[in-house]
């Protein structure tokens, strides 16, 4: 049976990885705190609920 | 790393094209220049089963029914309503209220009580208001009394004022007005080119719009009210002023975080443009999605912000306020100049994340759902909307102890997240006090 190397390895690195909140526009400076942390996911919605 | 989704966040449904008012700084392209109230065209009940089914099967936490002024289609709005609310989508309204009647207010609280209302109101001037409005006379009297019913009623409404030149001065009034209402917040948002009004003579100007943050930011604390704005801003213009950071936190999030959906089914990346990738009645809307592909990799964002140290977050501003129709051109508002030996700090928008109690024992919200995405998952739960992206290790945990319905505290968060370094852990601890104070992690009922 032939084994899915690729799977494994994205499986395995998934695992080794910290536990981390992903920035939605990236590189954000540590302890700024834009990812989703609103509801500013569109303009002319509603307010921003912190 | 930066998350690209595999679908949006929000999605704005413009139940119709039909409106009751003239509004002159109205972004609808479909918008005449004529006065007379068109008809226009509207959802039917078939398109919004078939719109909700591409929601639910695409795991999008959160609509806005808009329009044009949705009720105008009252029997839609409840219709959409029900079954978002069935599917567990969020739900809000932008409305003139113009339309709304004491029964639907009596419906909305008594059987959509997670709803939340965003009302324009222009100026607490009523002559004013209906003239920027384009509104006939006692207009401006019925919304004040909707909105105070509703808001008697227990539903969250907010109030949008659109700032233009001519209704600038109005804006502690309008605030103290919503203040006497009791609005969750009150918006001040600045107009927009659009393409009905190509004299633009009421835009505000970069002066006018730092005057106009500073005053907002005197209302907040004078009145004690809630404020925001519902637009961005480049952030080149806000730097230089420390204050006006915390108006950074909108950035551009058509195609990326956000579509409109229009009232023929065409999907756009933003409310106030036309140009559609796909109808959403004849195809899926991940294949759609997939076709904004450029909105996320910031094939919009101009050439001369390329350069720039914050363009990465700032992502170039508004892409309809360029005041000219080339997408890819500077925002009207950018001013690069502000940048110069600025040091970092002045940049970052921050919010406070400190919560003076942290749980010792917590537990994953039962409500709290996973979309699974390329770079992990999209944590969200829709009542209240609350959302944080994650990566795949830290959705592996959560997952496996909401499972389980384990308790769990901060330090065997730590020791099970694989931090190592100061830096590391800092960051987990960052995470796990997000995820407490956005309501993913729960004290239990018997700790």
């Amino acid at each position: 049976m032939e084994v899915d190397i690729r799977n494994d390895t994205v499986a395995e690195n998934e695992q080794n990885e910290v536990f981390a909140e992903v920035p939605l526009f990236g590189a954000e400076m540590a302890g700024s705190d834009e990812s989703g942390d609103c509801g500013c996911f569109s303009c002319d919605g509603n307010p921003c609920v912190k | 790393m930066a998350a690209k989704l595999s679908a949006p966040v929000d999605v704005q449904i413009e139940l119709t094209q039909a409106c009751n008012w003239r509004c002159r700084h109205c972004y609808n392209y479909w918008r005449s220049t004529e006065t007379a109230t068109e008809p226009g065209r509207h959802l039917s009940c078939d398109d919004i089963f078939r719109i909700v089914q591409e929601l639910t099967t695409n795991q999008v936490p959160s609509i806005t029914i808009t329009g044009g002024e949705p009720f105008s289609r009252r029997r839609e709005v409840f219709m959409l309503l029900e079954m978002a609310e069935r599917t567990g989508i969020h739900a809000s309204i932008n409305t003139n209220l113009s339309f709304v009647r004491k029964e639907d207010v009596k419906k909305l609280a008594d059987e959509h009580n997670s709803v939340s209302i965003l009302f324009s109101l222009l100026s607490a001037e009523a002559t004013e208001h209906e003239r920027l409005a384009g509104a006939p006379s006692g207009s401006y009297v019925r919304v004040i009394e909707t909105a105070s019913l509703a808001i008697q009623r227990g539903i969250l409404v907010s109030l949008n004022m659109i700032l233009m030149r001519e209704n600038l001065h109005a804006m502690e009034i309008t605030a103290r007005l919503a203040k006497n209402l009791g609005v969750r917040t009150f918006c001040a948002t600045k107009a927009l080119p659009n393409t009905h009004a190509p004299n633009s003579a009421f835009l505000l100007s970069a002066e006018e719009v730092h005057w106009s943050l500073a005053e907002l930011m005197r209302i907040e604390e004078l009145l004690d009210i809630p404020v925001d704005i519902l637009g961005c801003y480049p952030r080149c213009l806000l730097a230089g002023t420390p204050a006006y950071q915390r108006f950074s936190h909108r950035t551009c999030v058509a195609g990326y975080t956000t579509v409109t959906i229009g009232a023929d089914g065409n999907v756009r990346p933003c409310s106030h443009m036309e140009t559609s990738y796909g109808n959403i009645l004849h195809k899926p809307l991940a294949d759609i999605w997939q076709k904004m592909g450029g909105w996320r990799e910031g094939e919009f964002i101009p050439e001369e912000c390329h350069g720039c140290p914050i363009v990465v977050t700032c992502r170039g501003g508004c892409r309809v306020n360029t005041l000219t129709s080339g997408l890819r051109n500077m925002d009207y508002y950018a001013d690069t100049r502000h940048l110069v030996g600025l040091p970092q700090e002045c940049l970052a928008s921050r919010l406070s994340e400190e919560i003076s109690d942290i749980p010792t024992k917590v537990m994953v919200c039962p409500q709290v759902r996973f979309r699974n995405e390329p770079f992990g998952a999209l944590v969200y739960r829709t009542d209240p909307l609350a959302i944080v992206l994650v990566n795949h290790s830290a959705m592996a945990f959560l997952k496996t102890v909401a499972e389980k319905g384990e308790k769990f505290d901060l330090f065997s968060f730590l020791e099970r997240s694989g931090a190592r370094t100061e830096s590391e852990r800092r960051n987990v601890e960052h995470l796990y006090r997000k995820l407490v104070r956005k309501g993913f992690l729960i004290t239990p009922a018997n700790h």
